[in-house]
């Protein structure tokens, strides 16, 4: 009998110790999303391209400030207007150089407006002599600005209109969502252009103006979250431990929606963005001499045939921030929800 | 289903009312007149008040805008004498009309093929391409797009003429692309998703099994069912196109109601200001009752509530 325990070999699990390790450790629902939000990799760099923007914006505050980026030399107009973009460097139209409508060749306008040897303007200069790439640093700061705060007011106002409305469900429930179908039935246009009147322009009207109009998609969300989470059974548990609706809601609700609502926070600050660059095109923007990416994209949009950079050089930094948001936004939705993007 | 039309449609009637108290009131309350010229002697202001039926008591005035906004009456420009507000909207709304009308079926067009082309060769470099497309287009604010477009189109190479409108097709091409991309990527990404579920679904698989050729299922059966659901799309886009418009219309000197808007603001002519907003919310929330109503006849899975 003892040779046939011999024959006999004990297959797959060699040991019970080796059997008890666990290969992978147990990911929380963050670190989980956080995994897979490293695989892709447009979000990726869109994220760490939003920090730097976001670093750039706050940290340019000491070393230009909005005084600096405003102030213009006015017996210099002359020397110092609408210079075209130099880097310093023979590269073809970035060496200070321009070409006039009509003409063949371009002339350096460096030399023959007069401006001493030594100065470059690396993005070039606007109409009354101001460093463009100043001028979009701060304006850049005013829109980051704008687009922030907004949202942040939406993210207050919407997770706490929907996540009452879902909470409190019945004739409650009714007339919040009515109210919230007839004001998304109004175009936003309208209510940003009216609040832009009434209010009658500088940021902090903006931002109110543009921050009325965001907070409904994401009142629809949380709300309909809500209506689904406020069914589970640690909700019912919080509840027979004799937990208020307001913890619950803090504590329970909202940090299981959160992947949701940062979602819908990257999608409407974009929106908020342009809804700055709009004001300012319908002359409800920020006050001259204060300059956001849009009021200097619509001043200069008169000159675009001559000075086609003064448009472009904010055009794209919008363009670009917008995209970096939307980009991170998507990876983020496919993060925090793989089944979406499994197919 | 009647029904469901007629509750829409008070719905609809309830908040043009709404509108139009709120922003009869707004503008009561807003700072400035249009009456500032330091010129006017107060005789000349009080003969102007009572052309414009300003003396009235307030509440007379509101009553008076009510009934003339039922008749379609939205009063007199204070900017252009003479001009009744109706007859200025009624000359520059078609022009409006038409330049949406043609981005909405150039973009959902568009959207639709991408969004198939997408869908069929998904995770290869077709796929790839237009996801960046796409994307980009969604990101790209349309007056901005607008702006690069005349540069490009108008003066780099001036293939395309950059401003008015009436004279020729070709004056309507720029301004049609620059509102349309938005709606192409918003249909391609949503024609790109639904169509990769219908793909995956069990008729999809039938038809497989069934033996047909993979072009007469996408054809016949994943291409159909995921167009359906476009429909719902096109009211979030007129309320795109309602925004983009206005300042397409003023990059590209159109005489639409967006310019009209736009110039209507600065010089604070409150009668066109606060007949436009009723146009505008008028259009959009008819585009959103016409979207509704063609969901719930197409697609009978939608439950009327």
């Amino acid at each position: 009998m003892a040779a046939n325990t011999q024959d006999f070999v004990i297959v797959g699990a060699q040991s019970s110790e080796a059997n008890e390790h666990i290969s992978k450790p147990a990911l929380s629902f963050w670190q989980d999303a956080w995994r897979r939000l490293k695989l892709n990799k447009l979000a990726v760099i869109s994220m760490w391209f939003l920090v730097i923007i976001l670093a750039f914006a706050v940290l340019s505050n000491f070393f230009v400030p909005q005084k600096q980026a405003n102030a213009f030399n006015s017996d210099k107009v002359g020397v110092y207007k609408n210079l075209p973009p130099n880097s310093g460097l023979p590269i073809p139209g970035w060496n200070g150089k321009i070409k006039a409508p009509g003409d063949t060749t371009a002339t350096d306008v460096y030399e023959s407006q007069g401006v001493p040897e030594n100065k470059k303007f690396i993005l070039g200069t606007d109409n009354i002599g101001r460093s463009v790439a100043k001028r979009v640093t701060v304006g850049l700061r005013i829109s980051l600005l704008v687009a922030i705060v907004a949202t942040l007011i939406d993210l207050v106002v919407g997770v706490g209109y929907g996540v009452f409305a879902g909470w409190k469900g019945g004739w409650i429930d009714n007339v919040m969502q009515r109210i919230i179908e007839i004001l998304s039935s109004i175009p936003n246009l309208i209510i940003v252009t009216m609040l832009g009147l009434l209010l009658g322009g500088g940021v902090l009207s903006i931002i109110l103006a543009i921050a009325m109009t965001g907070w409904l998609g994401m009142a629809r969300q949380v709300r309909n979250m809500t209506l689904t989470l406020k069914e589970r059974d640690y909700v019912l548990a919080a509840q027979s431990l004799g937990e208020s609706s307001f913890k619950i809601a803090v504590k329970h609700l909202i940090p299981n929606m959160a992947g949701t609502i940062i979602v819908q926070i990257m999608m409407t600050v974009p929106t908020a963005i342009m809804f700055e660059a709009v004001l300012s095109a319908i002359n409800l923007g920020v006050k001259p001499p204060t300059a956001s990416l849009g009021s200097l994209i619509s001043d200069a949009q008169a000159m675009l045939q001559f000075y086609p950079y003064q448009v472009l050089i904010p055009s794209a930094v919008l363009v670009l921030v917008s995209l970096a948001f939307i980009l991170l936004g998507d990876g983020l939705r496919d993060a925090f929800d793989p089944r979406a993007s499994e197919d | 289903m009647w029904k469901y039309i007629l509750k829409r449609l008070l719905l609809l009637i309830f908040t043009l009312f709404l509108v139009i108290t709120v922003t009869f009131f707004l503008m009561q309350i807003m700072p400035g007149t249009p009456f500032n010229n330091p010129k006017l002697t107060p005789e000349a202001l009080a003969q102007l008040k009572t052309t414009y039926g300003l003396d009235l008591p307030l509440w007379q005035q509101y009553l008076n805008y009510l009934i003339g906004a039922a008749h379609g009456d939205f009063g007199t420009s204070f900017q252009y004498q003479n001009q009744p507000v109706s007859m200025l909207i009624g000359q520059r709304l078609p022009v409006s009309a038409q330049l949406g009308a043609q981005a909405l079926v150039v973009g959902v067009i568009a959207g639709l093929f991408m969004g198939a082309a997408s869908a069929r060769n998904k995770n290869n470099k077709i796929d790839g391409t237009l996801g960046v497309i796409s994307t980009l287009g969604i990101s790209i604010p349309s007056f901005i797009l607008g702006i690069v477009l005349v540069y490009v189109f108008g003066f780099k190479w001036p293939l395309f003429p950059v401003s008015g409108w009436g004279d020729s097709f070709s004056q309507t091409i720029l301004p049609t692309i620059a509102l349309a991309v938005s709606p192409a990527a918003v249909t391609t990404r949503f024609v790109r998703s639904e169509m990769i579920e219908s793909l995956g679904s069990d008729y999809v698989q039938l038809a497989k099994a069934k033996g047909l050729s993979a072009k007469e299922i996408v054809n016949q059966h994943a291409y159909r069912n995921s167009m359906i659901p476009v429909l719902t799309l096109i009211g979030p886009m007129a309320a795109g196109l309602l925004t983009g418009s206005t300042l397409i219309e003023q990059i590209f000197s159109i005489p639409g109601i967006g310019q009209q808007f736009v110039l209507s603001i600065p010089s604070k002519d409150f009668p066109v200001i606060m007949g436009t907003t009723i146009v505008y919310s008028a259009m959009l929330m008819v585009m959103i009752l016409i979207t509704d109503i063609l969901t719930a006849i197409i697609d009978p899975r939608v439950r009327l509530q």
